[in-house]
């Protein structure tokens, strides 16, 4: 599982090629990123 | 030898992908024809910039679609909040969500026209957002469902082909190929 390396405590660095732009993940955003991983990570396994 | 017909299969995957990817971008386009803002996109095909914009304000959303695995890919849209961070859980209720999210497909038609071999999942921010598209989902089931696959991931945690009145928790795409 690919992670998006922390910037702080509560923000995320997405590295694009959009001019070069970085965006940051609120908090919020973040979780709902992970939970969502999490959840991608349990069905692959019960998928097996 | 062996690797100069893998070459030939190599080449005739790409060529039958860009078929594919220019295919459905026509024909959907075609079949769903409704309003949508135009957006900038990164060179890569991963990020989008778009602003809704309504009589009382102007949002600036951006659309990323993020590795989570190898061949798995996250989408996630949001508004970009004056400090810079993207918000996926605000509610800006700008009156155009129907456009927002028009706007939100069509840049997954410019991703998968890049990106055919790659599977994307997305959930909504909050249950009432995923059942959202859900109805969404439903409401273009029959057009979309000759060019992709869908699925759903159950309260269970499993994947299953999407049904129309089934509850999930979050859903995947991927092109018919």
């Amino acid at each position: 599982m690919n992670k998006l390396p922390k910037v702080d405590s509560n923000t995320y660095i997405i590295n694009t090629a959009l001019a070069g732009k970085k965006y940051m993940l609120t908090e919020e955003s973040q979780q709902l990123r992970t939970k969502l991983s999490s959840l991608v990570s349990k069905i692959s396994q019960n998928n097996k | 030898m062996a690797w100069g017909i893998d070459l030939v299969r190599t080449r005739r995957n790409k060529q039958k992908q860009c078929k594919f990817a220019s295919k459905i971008k026509k024909v959907i386009k075609l079949k769903m024809q409704k309003p949508y803002y135009n957006f900038e996109s990164s060179p890569d095909s991963l990020v989008y910039e778009f602003d809704s914009v309504s009589e009382h304000k102007t949002i600036h959303k951006v659309v990323v679609y993020e590795p989570l695995q190898d061949d798995l890919y996250h989408l996630g849209f949001g508004d970009l909040t004056a400090d810079g961070k993207i918000d996926y859980k605000i509610v800006s209720a700008n009156q155009d969500m129907d456009k927002v999210l028009m706007t939100v497909v069509q840049t997954m038609l410019l991703f998968f026209e890049k990106y055919t071999d790659k599977k994307l999942v997305f959930v909504g921010s909050s249950e009432s957002r995923t059942r959202l598209y859900r109805s969404i989902i439903t409401k273009f089931i029959t057009t979309v469902e000759l060019y992709f696959e869908i699925e759903g991931f159950t309260a269970n945690d499993k994947r299953e082909p999407f049904r129309k009145n089934q509850d999930y928790q979050a859903f995947l795409i991927f092109p018919k190929i």
